[in-house]
This record gives C-alpha cells, structure tokens and sequence, in this order.
C-alpha cells in the first residue's frame, strides 16, 4: 500500500507539473 | 437576537478591522524587502537560510520557474509528512507508543496539511506522536500558508510590474513569509495561549483518579481516566493564524485544553481571520492605491456580514419541533436558549455561530462546535461559505488571490456591459486571464460536485468489508442530513477548508483516497492558473486610467464583486444544497 501511495503523491505531483505546460502552451498560442 | 451577543460580534469585526492596516502595513513591508523591525534579530538566520538554499533576496524567477518551485516543495512535503506517520513507531517523542498510521490514513493527512486544508480523519491523541504533530504537522502548518502567501504575492507582483517575465522567488517568499510574519505573530498568540491554560508540554498523558467513579457497558467498574496532554500551544497559534485548523485534541477547538477561557477563544477567533484581512491592506498598499485593498476588503464583509447574521439567527431560533414538544428555547439569564445541541456552553450561541462563520469564511478548518448538530439553515452557512470557493477572506494568501480571480471575471462581465477592453489596476484582461479565471473558479466546483456524487452513489456509503445483506453506513444520518454530511466533506475538502460537519465515518480507504485527491487539486491546479495570470500580467504594459476605466475602488464595484461570488455560488451549488440543508429546513416545518 505504501507504493500505491507514495506513487500516487509522485503521479499528482507530475499531472500538475503537466498543468504547468498546458498553461504555458496556452499562453504561448495566444501570443 | 440578544444585546450582548451583538455586542460580541460587533467587537469582534470592530478589533478585526481595527488590526487591517497596521498588519497590512507591516506585511507589505516584508514583501517589499523594507525594513520591518525585525530584520536585526532575523536577518541573520534569513541570510542563512538563503545560503544553504543557493538563492539571495534580490532573486527573480519567471512564472513556470516559480510553479515548478512552489509544486516540488509541497510534493516533497507531502512525501515527508507521510514517512513520518508511518515511522512514528520507530521515531522518538511517542510516549504513548501509538503505532505507524495507516497508509491511506496517511496520505489523506499528508495531503491535507501541505495543502493548507487540514482536513482530519483521525483523532490527534490517540493517533499521532508527539514528533508527527510537531515535525510533521506544526511545520507543514507554517510551510503550507507561507506558500499560499507567496503565491499571492506573486500575483500582486504581476500587477505592479511591466513588460518583464520575474514575478520574485518562491523561496525567498517562502522564507520571508515564515520568519517574518507566520513565527513571530505564532510566537507572541502561543505564550499567550499557555497564559490562559492550553497545554504544552512534553510529558507522557496524565491519569487522573475519579471523584466519582463510574461503570462501563458491561458493569466494569472505571476508576480512572487518562487526560491527553502534548505540545498543544505551539500547534493552536499556528493552526488559527496560518488558517490551518487542524486540531491538537479530536475536538479541537472544542477543547478545554485547546481553548479554556473566553480570552483564549476570542483571541484564536481573532487569529482565524487577521492574516487575510490584512493581506487586503497589502495588496493596496503594493499596488500602490489603498483603496483597492479596501475595496476588497469591504467586499468581502458584504458577504460574510449577512451570513453570520443568518447563522447566529437560525441557531439563536433553535428547532421549532422541540417548541412544540414543550422545550423552552427562549434565551434568559441562566439559558443561552435556542439550539445548543453540540456547543460548548461556556461559548454559547453568539461565539459557537461566529466561529463557525469565520472558520468557514477563512479556509480555516478549526472548530468550536459541531456543524452536524446545527438547524439546517445554521449548517447551510458553513457549507455555502466553503462552496463560494473561500474567498470570503478564505485561506491565508489563497483567499485574496481567490477573490482577484472573481475581480478579474467582475471586470470583465462590466467590460462586456460597456463595450470595452476590461481593465484591472492598469492592465487589460484578455482571453488568457479570463481562461485561467475560469479554471480557478471551476476547478473546485467540479471536485465538490463530482466527488458528492461518487460518493453518494456507492462506494461513500457503506463500510468496505461489509458482509453481504450487512449494511454499515459511514453516515451516521438518513436521507437530506446524512447526504449534507456528504456533501459537506467534499465541499470542505474540494475548497481547502477542512473543518468537518461530524457524523461521517471518513477514516476509511474511499473517503482518505477521494478526499486527498480533491485536496490536491483544488490546491495546486488552482495555485498554477494563478502563477499563470501573474506572468502574463507581468508581461503587460500598464495603460493609464481614461475616461472608459472602470473604477474597481467604488461601492457600485464592491457590489459588483459581491454579486460575482455569491451568483457563481448560487448558481453552482443550490441544486446540491436543495437535496440537503434546503429540504431538510422544509423537512423541519413540516412543510
């Protein structure tokens, strides 16, 4: 269980990383 | 209503008021890197820090570079505070030899303090050492509302600066936050708090021989009773002022340990809310123009003024069934009246509905009464208070940049009445801002209502393992109660409050997993937007007030952003409050 967990902390921490490039990418097309 | 429960309110918005600006002052002093009065006993420890961080004062970052900070110290935090829940066994300072937290236990508690939410499934002493409370708990509530405040600063940065890409360093902000204002006010209201009895101490929990010994269930008799005891002070200043909220003991601020006399409760009322008041006062004073922060401030009080109004008038009126059955409600000189059920007497009804107001406004989360046992309408404050998205002062740092999201939709909704280019302190809002705004205000709302509706469709129901034909509701009501009791998770949850409405058995893998991914994302995928708006904001030339400029200082706007917040409130949310405190209220009309 300590995996699962640990690893889902990892994965919320990367699909905000993601978030990051989206705004990003956003930002750039509206440029 | 009583004359000296008005009076108690009125002091209490009068003292609040009356601390905005010298706070305020004194905060953008430590965001603008001035002097502070500080900086001769701190700065050397500042310096320190900074040093063995590889960063300096003067440092700058773009806004990615800043997400990208903010995200892996919170991930990292999250990853420390789980470890030390589930090694606590092993760790020193657990003289009650409590064994490792469950894992899934774990994670919702580690997401939820790095969060700034605080949202407790578990009991504090019969659950965490002493090292988890302190290392684990204490420091995430420090870390966590310093980088709710750095994120805000960002965002005022964005506002103030020109055609440039750095909006400051998180870490700097970080620090600044921690040293100069988060442990120093936590400091003075601890040493305060240990004056009027809340505990602090190291020592084992004290066994207490009974006056007036009693028996158990089974007839066995009970002759003692063990009193937990901790490093409560420490954890309580900090759990108000970083609007925190999680409790030492179970019950939090319920408890005689936690909050013994009127002072001590005054005081940590006070501190729930005196950190985002303030920052309204910083954002003027940045922005160079006091009269925007004002202008915020006051709208938030339009909003938290009649709602407190509504919370204390319902509990004050009580439970017209209960008339009807012959119990006299009527307040007199020995009776608070009304409804008392799950308050503390010596708080009453006056300082029970202000705190529930207030922690709920802030995304404070602490408690000195229990919301599940107020009327339906008395509950239906705290509840729509969290779904507005706590920007009602909200969360240190995240309700004001909360509530500048809404002032950036309000300008745009007036900008589209006119007929032209929306504007807010000199720069134009575009697509851009107007998207990420969006998300800032859906992101929570679509966590709240699609985490209910899971919930309320199975898997947040019944106890996992139950045999088959047994039900074991986690819901301790039926029906309009026990679905608000849902709803009111996920709402405090999905808005980083994490106060608890009670009669929901959370502790369990579903509601530990759901509700720590609600925590997560209604935290950082709003932080990130935010960041977002800052850089592009940043990055704008500053247009000049003109004759077509939109005043954002002026009551017609402070009503406009009133109206911004509480019509995306209503609009999102009354559906789901009808099926719970609406129906229920109905329900106790006979109607």
């Amino acid at each position: 269980m300590d995996a699962f967990f640990l690893g889902l902390i990892v994965l919320l921490g990367a699909l905000s990383l993601g978030l990051i490039g989206l705004c990003q990418a956003v930002m750039g097309g509206e440029s | 209503m009583s004359a000296i429960a008005i009076l108690q309110l009125v002091v209490y918005l009068g003292v609040l008021t009356a601390l905005v600006k010298p706070l305020g002052w004194y905060m953008a002093r430590v965001y603008q890197n001035k002097p502070c009065g500080l900086d001769a006993a701190l700065g050397w420890l500042e310096r320190g820090i900074y040093r063995l961080a590889g960063t300096k004062l003067d440092a700058e970052m773009n806004w990615r570079q800043y997400a990208i900070a903010m995200l892996l110290f919170c991930t990292v935090s999250t990853v420390v505070v789980y470890g030390f829940q589930r090694f606590q066994h092993v760790l020193p300072l657990n003289p009650q030899k409590l064994a490792a937290v469950t894992p899934d236990s774990s994670f919702n508690t580690a997401v939820s303090f790095a969060t700034n939410t605080n949202w407790q499934g578990y009991g504090g002493e019969t659950t965490m050492s002493y090292l988890t409370q302190m290392l684990g708990l204490t420091v995430q509530n420090f870390v966590s509302a310093a980088a709710g405040m750095a994120v805000l600063v960002a965002l005022i940065r964005g506002f103030v600066r020109k055609q440039t890409d750095q909006i400051g360093d998180f870490w700097v902000d970080l620090t600044r936050s921690t040293l100069y204002i988060l442990l120093p006010l936590s400091l003075v209201l601890a040493l305060i708090l240990v004056s009027q009895g809340v505990v602090q101490t190291f020592s084992p929990y004290v066994t207490a021989t009974l006056v007036d010994p009693a028996a158990d269930a089974e007839g066995k008799a009970i002759a003692e009773q063990t009193i937990a005891v901790g490093p409560a002070a420490s954890q309580v200043a900090i759990k108000q002022l970083g609007t925190n909220g999680g409790g030492f003991f179970n019950v939090n601020s319920a408890h005689p340990l936690e909050n013994p006399t009127p002072l001590s409760n005054f005081l940590e009322l006070l501190s729930i809310l005196v950190i985002p008041a303030a920052l309204c006062w910083t954002f003027g004073e940045m922005v160079a123009d006091r009269r925007q922060g004002w202008a915020i401030y006051t709208a938030m009080l339009v909003i938290f003024v009649p709602l407190l109004a509504l919370c204390y008038w319902s509990e004050q009126t009580g439970n017209p069934k209960l008339t009807e059955l012959g119990a006299d409600q009527t307040a007199s000189a020995l009776s608070s009246g009304g409804n008392m059920e799950g308050k503390e007497v010596r708080y009453g009804i006056a300082n029970s509905a202000l705190w529930a107001t207030a922690t709920t406004a802030a995304s404070n989360g602490s408690m000195n009464s229990m919301h599940d046992s107020y009327t339906p309408l008395g509950g239906l404050v705290p509840l729509w208070l969290m779904q507005l998205g706590e920007v009602v002062f909200g969360g240190v740092g995240s309700g004001l940049y909360g509530m500048l999201a809404f002032a950036i939709v309000a300008v745009f909704i007036a900008g589209l009445m006119v007929g032209r280019t929306p504007e807010y302190l000199g720069k134009k809002i575009e697509a851009y801002e107007m998207k990420m705004a969006s998300l800032i205000i859906l992101i929570p709302c679509a966590v709240v209502l699609v985490g209910t509706a899971v919930a309320v469709v199975g898997p947040g129901l019944e106890y996992p393992g139950s045999s088959p034909g047994e039900v074991k509701s986690n819901l301790n009501n039926p029906g309009a109660h026990g679905f608000s009791e849902v709803l009111y998770a996920f709402s405090s949850a999905g808005n980083n409050n994490g106060s608890a409405f009670a009669g929901l058995t959370a502790n369990e893998p579903f509601y530990n997993t759901a509700l720590g991914l609600a925590m997560w994302f209604s935290r950082f995928w709003l932080a990130i937007p935010i960041l977002a708006i800052a850089g592009s904001l940043a990055a704008k030339k500053i247009v000049p007030v003109s004759a077509g400029t939109l005043p954002t200082h002026t009551p017609l706007f402070v009503m406009l952003l009133a109206s911004v917040v509480v019509l995306v409130g209503a609009l999102t949310f009354l559906p789901a409050l009808a099926l719970g405190p609406i129906v229920e209220h109905l329900q106790m009309l006979g109607l």
